[in-house]
């Protein structure tokens, strides 16, 4: 993909749009290894802590959108960022420096935290030595490498355009999400890659929201109350009592004590009146986000 | 990670990568591999159409 943006800046913020804005990251949005794709989200998670803290590094790069089509393409590895101010640094310069800031931020904090670090650590080492370390782990080490197997097998050679183009051919079926056809799911179903979670945990995860979330909320409501449940979006749920519609505004329902008590109050609520009751009793109560 | 305890603030495994054994501080293992395994997924690739990349840029305008 060419023409994929970097984020995607929807007017959308599913929150009182007054205080919150959301940024819809969209690149990299095609992982399928279980281990890139937690690093990629805790990884991220700590990068905003440090801009919360006022603690990440600071990189002005000259082009920002043409460096990761210059960083994805680099077959030499040595992923050089123009700065801004005409320097040069390196993409994994710039990782370094972020997982330090990270490192020093928030290590020891939990042993989830300390995981990514452990293991944003080990992937800089494996990228600035030997990536093929990152076999089974890493996406494009492990897409290379099979790419590489069967252009062997069949003696493709990736100059020539017509084994190219059957190359990427493959290059998108690593990709596919048909079990029967993807070739990562086929590796990973011949346990040539590893994966973090047991199958179980992950149907179990479709359909079990966190339960610090406002999904939780939505989704129990629904399984719960169902019979009261008008309409139903992010922003919102309708209750029909007593012949008259109510509404739960869950646009505040955005933070982690908002969240717990709201699904608290759900999940002792035996009635749609009486969760209404038990959130009108907080909202009198806590001032909205922002205009304390 | 056996349960998601509902009201837990951190439901997320503590040492999430069941990895297969291994020292408790050496982080998830790769697979000991040195090919794609088996001739499945090899067929499996010789069946992918070898024009499937230049309709998937025709189709997205890349």
């Amino acid at each position: 993909m060419q023409r994929r943006p970097l984020i995607n800046s929807r007017d959308e913020p599913h929150a009182d749009p007054a205080h919150w804005r959301r940024l819809h990251l969209i690149f990299g949005d095609a992982n399928m290894s279980e281990w890139a794709t937690t690093l990629k989200v805790g990884a991220l998670a700590l990068v905003l802590d440090l801009l919360e803290a006022d603690k990440a590094p600071v990189f002005e790069l000259a082009d920002p959108v043409g460096a990761l089509k210059h960083i994805s393409r680099d077959r030499d590895r040595q992923w050089p960022l123009a700065l801004a101010g005409g320097t040069f640094t390196s993409a994994l310069e710039v990782q370094a420096a972020y997982l330090d800031a990270a490192r020093a931020l928030a290590q020891g904090r939990d042993a989830e935290t300390d995981w990514v670090l452990a293991e944003w650590q080990r992937a800089l080492d494996a990228l600035g030595g030997d990536a093929q370390e990152l076999l089974g782990l890493c996406d494009w080490v492990t897409k290379k490498w099979l790419l590489d197997a069967f252009a062997e097998s069949e003696g493709l050679d990736w100059e020539k355009p017509d084994d190219r183009a059957w190359l990427q051919s493959q290059d998108l079926e690593y990709h596919n999400i048909d079990p029967q056809e993807g070739l990562y799911l086929m590796l990973e179903q011949q346990g040539q890659v590893t994966r973090l979670l047991k199958e179980e945990e992950v149907l179990r995860a479709m359909v079990v929201p966190p339960p610090d979330t406002r999904a939780y909320f939505r989704g129990v409501a629904l399984e719960k109350f169902s019979a009261e449940v008008v309409s139903l979006n992010w922003d919102s749920i309708e209750f029909k009592v007593d012949g008259r519609v109510e509404v739960v505004d869950l646009k505040t329902c955005v933070d982690i004590e908002t969240a717990a008590y709201y699904n608290g109050a759900l999940d002792a609520a035996q009635s749609v009146g009486e969760l209404l009751k038990k959130l009108a009793a907080w909202k009198a109560q806590t001032p909205p986000k922002g205009e304390v | 990670m056996e349960e998601i305890a509902l009201r837990d603030r951190m439901p997320r495994p503590v040492k999430p990568m069941d990895d297969g054994g291994g020292a408790a501080d050496d982080g998830p293992r790769r697979p000991k591999v040195d090919r794609p395994g088996g001739d499945d997924i090899l067929k499996r690739m010789r069946k992918v159409d070898p024009n499937q990349a230049r309709r998937y840029r025709q189709r997205t305008g890349q």
